[in-house]
């Protein structure tokens, strides 16, 4: 029977039903066929409760200010400021691109967003600079992956939500693990620049940098106010998600007049829409983690695990394989809420730490949106710049295989992932 | 289709106005603690307010999101059937996708009087639950209004390819 309800879904799934019918219709599926007994009631009850927490609300608050920051001047600005640090070094447009997606994620907390915002201004620039068409594609869906990293991030608040993890333990975490990745994409940049040839982009003098740095004083505030607010203390993530709305707000529309009433009415909708799409997932999400509770599944896991003497990496390995295989074919959001409740007891009971496994599962999720076939990066890069999607997958999987080395450093040495927390909670 | 104009009119306002009024609530809520003192505790309803009206955003927001072709999927394989096949199997997903939604807004139904009658109220807004359990009821009805007008060839929500900046799931 519950062979039948996964090959369901599997059916679904590939003929493009819409995520929430794969994950609904089975769900559905399963109440008649194992817990028949549960008052029909409690199914939308459970669709309500999985997502009327305040934890989640900084979800659409973020994703309101990245869509204000995205359409206006604040993500230009970060960008600009970056090249200007960095556009010197050899291979700079490529640096520049890791910079700035690494800049629109600390303002920013979904990849897929950094894509589209950055893809348009940066792609012509690298091309520009000698890198060729494969690899300023691979880099720019890769690099993205940074901003799931990088505090504020939509993928580590629904973990904590999901776990009760602190999320301001998790951004710190965070913080390492993205710099960490985007190293190892800076390797790669720089060899292929000395591989090619590619000069140093345009000299930066210092007056011209500190130019920058006062043009981009109104985007660096938005960073400020969000680590700044959450690490002093004084107001939550979520409080810091809705400041943030109104700062974009007054930055765009008072400092620098980017747009008007209407405009903000259209972004406003735009992000409402972009809410309920990852929401309607969350709330399926809490129907299934209903019965992953009710069925024992993790208990049920520990005791193969320890049957069969598993320890805490050769039970993270398996952790990072799930997610490889389901990233490959679902979307990251429902992934998380499919594999996370079953999985984060099992960790817990093997005494693996909560942050450090959040790091995991975020990289293997940030992996999972640029493996092909169904990476969503690679489609949203795919339209945005008008390329075959054959073409990114070609330029992709050498930044996927350094991926994978980063995520199995990061798996078996939880100091990159605990370092930052521990510096700042004690 | 005058009525579904005003009804698309109507999500949008509504879903415009909710999420300006949670931005100016949960932000006055913040300036208020901060610089407000005990002024502050007055407020303790916003947190509870902000989300409720957070679950009303993403309910209400379901048919439109539908319509605009914007809810995930993985579409590459479905779009390289034949014509023929393909627009067969539009309607299979147009039709269960109709049936689910049905079934869902007929079940919060069910809940809404179920929780009416118990009577149960909010903790800090002290309205009664049952009416904030209408939030599925609309929104899956207004999602399975979508399938079914997509179902009989009103709409195409298939053939919208919004600008990828939008694209953000």
């Amino acid at each position: 029977m519950l062979l039948l309800i996964i090959a369901l879904a599997a059916v679904l799934l590939i003929l493009g039903f819409e995520m929430f019918l794969v994950l609904g219709i089975p769900a559905l599926a399963t109440k008649e066929a194992f817990y028949g007994n549960i008052p029909d009631a409690a199914v939308v009850q459970k669709i309500f409760g999985g997502i009327d927490h305040t934890t989640l609300l900084a979800i659409p608050f973020f994703i309101f200010a990245a869509h204000l920051m995205g359409s206006g001047q604040i993500a230009k600005d970060l960008i600009g400021f970056v090249r200007s640090l960095v556009g010197h070094t050899r291979g700079g447009m490529g640096h520049t691109v890791i910079g700035g997606s690494m800049a629109f994620g600390s303002v920013s907390g979904s990849a897929p967003a950094t894509v589209a915002a950055m893809g348009k201004m940066v792609y012509p620039e690298m091309r520009k600079n000698g890198f060729s068409e494969k690899f300023s594609l691979g880099l720019l869906v890769a690099s993205a992956e940074t901003a799931l990293l990088i505090p504020p991030s939509i993928t580590f608040i629904i973990y904590g939500w999901m776990t009760g993890t602190s999320i301001a333990k998790l951004f710190a975490g965070g913080l390492a693990v993205g710099l960490f990745l985007g190293l190892a994409f800076a390797i790669m940049v720089w060899i292929e620049a000395k591989r090619q040839g590619i000069e140093p982009d345009q000299k930066t003098t210092w007056s011209q940098r500190f130019a920058s740095l006062r043009e981009a004083k109104w985007a660096l505030g938005m960073p400020f106010i969000i680590l700044g607010g959450i690490y002093s203390g004084t107001i939550t993530p979520t409080e810091a998600a809705a400041v943030s709305v109104v700062y974009a707000i007054f930055v765009e529309m008072v400092v620098y007049r980017n747009f008007d009433f209407r405009d903000l009415v259209k972004i406003t909708e735009q992000s409402a829409i972009s809410t309920c799409v990852i929401f309607i997932l969350l709330a399926i999400g809490g129907l299934i983690s209903f019965y992953v509770t009710l069925a024992q599944v993790p208990t049920q896991i520990t005791d193969f695990l320890t049957a069969i003497d598993a320890g805490p990496i050769q039970f993270l390995l398996a952790v990072n394989a799930c997610f490889l295989i389901a990233g490959m074919f679902i979307d990251p959001n429902s992934a998380l809420l499919i594999l996370v409740p079953p999985l984060f007891p099992v960790a817990q009971a093997m005494g693996v730490d909560p942050v450090h496994f959040g790091m995991i599962v975020t990289l293997n999720i940030s992996l999972g949106m640029i493996t092909p076939p169904f990476g969503l990066d690679i489609f949203v890069a795919s339209s945005t710049l008008n390329k075959p999607v054959l073409n990114i997958i070609k330029g992709v999987w050498p930044f996927v295989f350094v991926n994978i080395l980063v995520l199995l450093v990061v798996t078996y040495v939880p100091q990159i992932s605990l370092f930052i927390p521990h510096l700042v909670f004690g | 289709m005058k009525i579904l104009s005003y009804i698309r009119l109507a999500e949008r306002a509504f879903l415009v106005t909710l999420f300006l009024t949670m931005v100016i609530l949960f932000f006055g809520n913040v300036v208020a603690r901060e610089f407000g003192g005990t002024f502050a505790s007055k407020f303790a309803w916003i947190e509870e307010a902000v989300r409720f009206m957070n679950v009303f955003l993403v309910f209400i927001a379901l048919g439109l999101a539908l319509e605009k072709g914007r809810h995930v999927g993985i579409d590459t394989l479905r779009d390289r059937l034949p014509t023929k096949l393909r627009s067969v199997l539009l309607k299979v997903v147009d039709g269960t996708g109709f049936l689910f939604s049905i079934y869902l807004a007929w079940l919060g139904i069910g809940l809404v009087k179920f929780v009416l009658m118990t009577g149960q109220r909010s903790p800090t807004l002290d309205v009664p639950v049952g009416w904030v359990y209408s939030a599925p009821v609309i929104g899956f009805g207004l999602l399975a209004l979508r399938f079914a007008l997509s179902f009989i060839g009103v709409i195409d929500r298939f053939g919208i390819h919004e600008t990828p900046v939008e694209a953000e799931y």
